[in-house]
């Protein structure tokens, strides 16, 4: 089992958590559950609805659609992040290569967390900001 | 109060400046204490501003305070200027160092003048953190003892086993059995 530092150093390296202060980035460590799923799980489906995010603690997870792969996630990497801020279904599937060891932050529970620390909400928005100026090449 | 945040700052920067050149960059729990300390310094700089709000016009204190974060040279040196005619001179004597000072090494060679650690070593300086008020440092500073098996610090370690903080005491569990295995 990990502990909440253990957590904070995977969370650390997650785009959208790049202005979050370490201290905010515990309480979020604090409601991200942890997984073992052995070689071939299919951890979410193209078209399933998208509920929570993963951040890779060891292991690689292939994410695919239509049968291409689209990239292999590695150790301390996030997947379907966008599903913390948005209700459409995943785009990809996701199935781990090997066994691996995630962790899972579900959207209803980060939604609660963000309704207790609104300094959480802050940073994200600062983290999308700064992304969208990057994609703008401002 | 803002003699006491004041301090806590010169303290934090010693600490964070001793994680700079002891070469231990490498490490992911250093990381984290670093990247730590630079925001509670950002922070206790905030604190310090928000309580001399209390003791002179709140205004002036908030001008003075977007002066000093501003990336302009010149805006900060007006702020700095303002400030210099402002306050008292216990004020003045600690926090025109942090706002005058090019970068960390320099004031961190002021700081160690008016607050120096007796012993300057890792260990010495996680003692302080795990000494020191702050929860979130102390956490990473027990995780820190545990990760580096500094024994030296064990009966700190054991102290905050049974803490009412599920973080620390959950840490502090974890670094004990780092300790002893």
């Amino acid at each position: 089992m990990l502990t909440i530092i253990d957590k904070v150093l995977c969370l650390q390296n997650v785009d959208i958590f790049n202005r979050t202060t370490t201290e905010d980035l515990a309480y979020i460590g604090s409601i991200a559950k942890e997984l073992q799923l052995p070689e071939g799980t299919i951890i979410f489906k193209q078209h399933e609805p998208a509920d929570s995010m993963y951040v890779i603690v060891s292991g690689r997870v292939k994410l695919h659609k239509n049968g291409q792969e689209i990239l292999v996630a590695g150790e301390r990497e996030a997947f379907g992040t966008w599903a913390l801020f948005d209700t459409e279904p995943y785009i990809m599937t996701a199935t781990a290569l090997e066994d691996v060891h995630l962790l899972k932050i579900e959207q209803n529970e980060f939604y609660d967390l963000l309704a207790d620390h609104v300094e959480i909400t802050q940073s994200i928005f600062r983290a999308l900001v700064q992304r969208t100026k990057r994609l703008i090449g401002s | 109060m803002i003699l006491e945040e004041l301090r806590t700052y010169y303290q934090f920067a010693l600490a964070l400046h001793a994680l700079e050149t002891n070469g231990s960059h490498d490490n992911g729990v250093v990381k984290l204490l670093h990247r730590t300390l630079e925001e509670h310094l950002d922070q206790k700089l905030e604190q310090v501003f928000r309580l001399l709000g209390l003791r002179y016009p709140p205004r002036d204190m908030l001008v003075a305070y977007n002066g000093i974060r501003s990336s302009q040279t010149a805006l900060r040196a007006s702020a700095v200027e303002f400030l210099d005619n402002l306050l008292q001179p216990d004020f003045k004597r600690l926090l025109l160092p942090i706002l005058e000072a090019p970068s960390l090494a320099v004031f961190a060679g002021k700081a160690d003048r008016v607050f120096s650690f007796p012993e300057k070593s890792n260990s010495a300086y996680l003692r302080y953190l795990i000494q020191g008020r702050d929860a979130w440092l102390k956490t990473i500073a027990i995780y820190a003892v545990g990760s580096f098996k500094l024994a030296e610090l064990a009966p700190l370690i054991r102290e905050a086993l049974d803490v009412g903080d599920p973080f620390m005491s959950q840490t502090a569990q974890w670094s004990w059995s780092q300790l002893n295995a």
